[in-house]
């Protein structure tokens, strides 16, 4: 087999995609090097996998050594990495150095020197002996935890954890082409993008070590030192310490000590992990301004855009605008909208007025006496466009601006389906998706049946089957002739 | 689920078409996963394409008095094609409002929308799909999962063969140099 053959072989697969019919002689050709070269072979592949994706996606069979080179470059370097991951987890700061120093990146576009910053803290979050707030950056070396708090910190614009309350974490980002997170002790929720080809992201704790290329998953570490590994989105790699390992694709849970248990997801996980996960998707960005709330008294429980976000003092980066609520028992809640203009660093303390009586929901009233500038149909505009940017987070504050600013409009009415579908689909909050959809359905109106579908789904995301069946059966009596009804029939039918 | 023969799918598609709403759900049972794929494919984008899915199957449901009987997929594929593709324009211009610089025939698709839990297509799979612009994964699609030939394509996507012939050898070149690319970096044949 010669370049040359393979040359051949593409001009006459390419003359036979367009439509020309080849001789019997050249097909014979073209199938015995296929046998031979493994490229064509792999070209020929990828063919038949999209043909059989068509009406049998689950039959799709994943090209043989066909995932990005991000992955298969991050492939050869893990087993280079684990005989060294335990001796790192107990002796990082000797160790580490000399093992990055020895290896050799192969990358062929070296990555960027990689940096960390604070993206959200709240409660008591500390880096090293200092308490830590948004903007800070994270050292190499330097011990992240909280204790009781929440915090996420951003890697590489591109990667975010965050952390459950008594958890504590290391970094190590000495070496361009890989970030490591060591995890002492806790919990935490890692949402990761794409890498840059030549960088690999690991997390490790004493007894596994897990490699994730774009996905969301969370590591925990038990009293007795096992590791909990849940996994959302997406496929990653576990290893145990014994060096067995494990590819996991979502999803799925793995128990890993001395060995790797893989279980699938129980009910109640994605509970679990639900607010990490909302943490994360909302702490995804360190543009914008830092932003400090203080609340008198302090210990203040704080929604942005709808998700609890922990306690005060709370410190974020917030993009271009968010809507904020305090609230603490016995106290009237307070809410207002923090809108970022020029970049600097925002600080605002919130004054809680005591009350006798337990406070009632002031959401109707959260941006009452706010001068309005613009109108509904106007920023729905803006948030359709914005969706179909993709700019999700953007639109679906702004759904929620629409909601606050503009409550009795029947735009405002339609942004709660549009949030519904989006927290659904493209930023997978089903927490949040079943707030959207419950308020359009408080209100009621013409899209009543996509807001009861729309519930139903978020239902079934958040493991709330038992409540999920029950609204299904109403919604199938209600609208049995609907295309919702026929999906909602036959995933009955597939349980 | 396949149709199993002309005389049945006629039959089912009459009773629809007359509004028979076990025979309208029973179609829709059959054509939904193949109806997402195709919407999947050409998208790109899982959110669109469960919204496109959901249009396409009304389509199907209001103009199944046409379907004449001789291929029920063929008959589908063709509405499922023609609104995708029809989906996949509008997005381009809204997203032009913002764009407006970028060229449209090689606007790629963002793929940080992907859903990787979902069980649709190989995720692999849709990475290299996703690498390709719009225009070109269409054409690859529609050729080479769909088996229509550049005349079918030139007319679904009303532009002329050999525009189709155009994107579709750029797309295979595209696809061909990731393919190659990736095994660079396979680590049973060592790294570069």
């Amino acid at each position: 087999m010669s370049a040359g053959d393979c040359q051949r072989w593409m001009a006459l697969t390419d003359h036979a995609a367009a439509g020309e019919d080849l001789p019997e002689k050249d097909q014979v050709w073209l199938a015995q090097h296929a046998r031979t070269c493994d490229d064509c072979a792999r070209e020929t592949h990828f063919y038949s996998s999209l043909r059989d994706a068509l009406g049998r996606p689950e039959m799709l069979v994943v090209p043989p050594h066909a995932a990005r080179p991000t992955n298969r470059h991050a492939s050869a370097r893990r087993a280079l990495l684990v005989g060294l991951a335990l001796a790192a987890c107990v002796a990082f700061a000797v160790e580490m150095p000399r093992y990055l120093r020895n290896r050799r990146s192969p990358s062929p576009v070296p990555p960027s020197p990689v940096t960390a910053q604070v993206l959200f803290a709240s409660g008591e979050v500390h880096l090293g002996p200092a308490m830590a707030g948004a903007g800070q950056r994270v050292p190499q070396g330097e011990r992240f935890s909280t204790d009781n708090g929440l915090a996420c910190m951003g890697i590489a614009s591109s990667i975010t954890v965050c952390l459950d309350g008594a958890s504590a974490a290391t970094l190590a980002l000495t070496d361009p082409s890989q970030v490591v997170v060591y995890l002492d002790r806790g919990r935490l929720m890692v949402r990761l993008d794409r890498q840059p080809a030549g960088r690999i992201f690991l997390v490790r704790t004493a007894q596994a070590e897990v490699q994730a290329v774009g996905t969301r998953f969370s590591v925990g570490v038990a009293g007795d030192g096992k590791t909990l590994v849940r996994l959302h989105e997406g496929k990653i790699a576990v290893r145990a310490a014994n060096h067995v390992s494990s590819d996991l694709a979502a999803p799925a849970q793995a128990d890993v000590s001395d060995d790797i248990r893989v279980t699938p997801m129980p009910a109640g996980a994605r509970g679990e992990d639900q607010l990490l996960s909302d943490l994360s998707a909302l702490s995804r960005t360190e543009k914008g301004a830092e932003v400090l709330l203080n609340s008198s008294p302090r210990g203040a429980d704080v929604t942005v855009d709808s998700t609890a976000m922990g306690k005060t003092p709370l410190s974020l980066f917030v993009d271009t605008s968010a809507h904020v609520r305090l609230s603490l028992p016995g106290y009237e809640p307070v809410s207002d909208w923090i809108d970022v203009t020029d970049g600097r660093p925002i600080e605002r303390t919130f004054t809680l007025t005591a009350l006798p009586a337990p406070p009632s929901d002031s959401s109707a009233r959260a941006t009452e006496g706010r001068h309005v500038a613009v109108s509904p149909s106007r920023l729905l505009g803006t948030a359709q466009a914005l969706r179909a940017r993709g700019d999700y987070d953007a639109c679906a504050r702004i759904y929620r601006r629409l909601w606050s600013e503009f409550p009795g409009s029947e735009e405002a009415k339609v942004s709660m389906i549009s949030l519904g579908e989006l927290e659904l689909g493209g930023r997978r909050r089903p927490a949040a998706a079943l707030e959207a959809f419950s308020a359009y359905l408080r209100i009621g109106g013409s899209l009543e049946r996509e807001a009861r579908f729309g519930r139903i789904r978020a239902l079934r995301m958040l493991d709330r089957d038992a409540e999920a069946d029950t609204e299904s059966d109403g919604f199938l009596r209600d609208y049995p002739t609907s295309v919702p009804a026929a999906v909602l029939r036959r995933h009955a039918h597939d349980k | 689920m396949a149709v199993r023969n002309e005389k049945e799918a006629l039959s089912l598609a009459d009773q629809a078409a007359a509004g028979d709403r076990s025979a309208q759900r029973q179609l829709v049972d059959r054509l939904h996963r193949r109806v997402q794929s195709i919407a999947l494919s050409i998208l790109g984008n899982a959110l669109d394409a469960e919204d496109t899915t959901q249009v396409i199957l009304m389509e199907i449901l209001k103009s199944v008095g046409g379907f004449r009987g001789d291929n029920l997929f063929a008959w589908s594929d063709r509405i499922a094609v023609r609104t995708a593709i029809r989906h996949a324009r509008q997005r381009r211009i809204r997203g032009l409002r913002f764009q407006s610089t970028e060229d449209i025939d090689n606007l790629p698709l963002s793929s940080d929308s992907f859903d990787p839990s979902e069980p649709d297509l190989s995720r692999d799979l849709r990475d290299y799909l996703t690498q390709l612009p719009e225009a070109r994964r269409a054409a690859l699609v529609l050729r080479h999962m769909m088996d229509f030939s550049i005349d079918e394509i030139a007319e679904l996507t009303e532009v002329s063969p050999n525009t189709v012939k155009d994107r579709l050898l750029h797309a295979r070149q595209q696809l061909r140099k990731l393919i190659r690319r990736d095994r660079l970096f396979d680590p049973s044949r060592g790294t570069p």
